[in-house]
């Protein structure tokens, strides 16, 4: 795969990299170090990808495995706006707005590996494909999401 | 909310987009955010360095002190420059096995490995210095308390660098413990 390619394909699934860093990082400086981070992860390591695997199974792979190993930096205070974050800033329903923030509210109190497996679960991955990525069974994901959601529950019920 | 209802919510989350001619920047190690600061590190260090080990032999008497205490310098002034060149090749490489786990547990062994370089590296250094600036030295109380002092401060810093070490590793132990 030449750099050609690669960005072609990087570009294409770039919104599921931002996610990740949304969920990973609480200040916008942090993420955008970690999209950094990530897509130069993803250049190191693109020889390593078979062709036998989904090229978005990988992109998971690489991407949160980056965002789990990667050393946060010092906490820094929340900064505090008159608007919701970037992302919601083209945002132009006030509640799906609020659902999404809801939404990424709960999950970024879950622990790394526990929004590892959601957001694989959110993005319609199979159980296999979940497995085969955090390197667990198929049938110890499944014990595992149902854990998860209850404590998304329980944190949306808050 | 129901978990169709998140899922659904997921995949309405609009994200900024990046432009081809910035994503291809990002490929490049220069325009890494922790190899930049590594780097700039490296140099100023490298350029103290050199310029310490210029001017010591003369400026502290590097030239009326034995031979070993001078190489003892010297192995000590690149002891934490040869470190910080393993710490930029380190940080370049995060992703160590076919799945998360696996990968986790590589690099956990490697920053263990690391971490421990780190204080050892750090705290020879310190005491190829002291040895080398107390050396000849006519000792009395001044001097002692002064010597206390400084065995004070290295102290403090190996437990600071341990406990930033020790948060890091835990928290990378969390993690793969949470996995499997």
């Amino acid at each position: 795969m030449d750099e050609r390619q690669f960005l072609i394909l990087i570009n294409e699934h770039q919104g599921i990299i931002h996610k990740i860093c949304r969920l990973y990082r609480d200040v916008r400086e942090d993420r955008e170090d970690l999209f950094q981070e990530i897509t130069f992860q993803l250049w190191k390591s693109h020889n390593s990808f078979k062709n036998n695997s989904k090229i978005s199974t990988w992109i998971y792979r690489i991407a949160l495995n980056t965002a789990i190993a990667s050393f946060r930096k010092k906490k820094q205070d929340i900064e505090y706006r008159p608007t919701l974050p970037e992302f919601a800033e083209e945002q132009p329903d006030e509640e799906l707005a609020l659902r999404q923030e809801r939404l990424f509210g709960a999950l970024k109190q879950l622990d790394d590996g526990d929004k590892a497996i959601i957001t694989l679960y959110l993005e319609d991955l199979s159980y296999q494909q979940i497995a085969d990525i955090i390197g667990i069974s198929e049938n110890y994901v499944g014990v595992k999401l149902n854990r998860i959601k209850i404590k998304i529950q329980n944190l949306l019920s808050c | 909310m129901e978990f169709n209802e998140l899922k659904s919510t997921w995949n309405t989350v609009k994200t900024p987009e990046i432009s081809s001619i910035e994503m291809r920047k990002m490929f490049s190690e220069n325009r890494h955010p922790a190899l930049k600061s590594i780097r700039k590190q490296l140099i100023i260090e490298i350029i103290g360095w050199c310029i310490l080990l210029i001017c010591y032999y003369t400026m502290f008497d590097g030239d009326k002190k034995p031979v070993w205490i001078n190489i003892l310098l010297v192995f000590s002034i690149l002891l934490p420059v040869i470190h910080n060149l393993m710490g930029y090749r380190f940080a370049k490489y995060l992703v160590q096995g076919t799945n998360i786990q696996e990968s986790l547990k590589n690099y956990l062994a490697k920053v263990k490995r690391y971490a421990a370089i780190s204080i050892i590296s750090k705290q020879l250094f310190l005491i190829g210095l002291l040895l080398f600036f107390t050396y000849g030295l006519t000792f009395n109380t001044s001097k002692y308390i002064s010597l206390v002092i400084i065995g004070l401060i290295f102290t403090i810093q190996i437990v600071l660098t341990y406990r930033i070490w020790a948060k890091r590793l835990a928290g990378l132990e969390k993690s793969i413990n949470l996995l499997s």
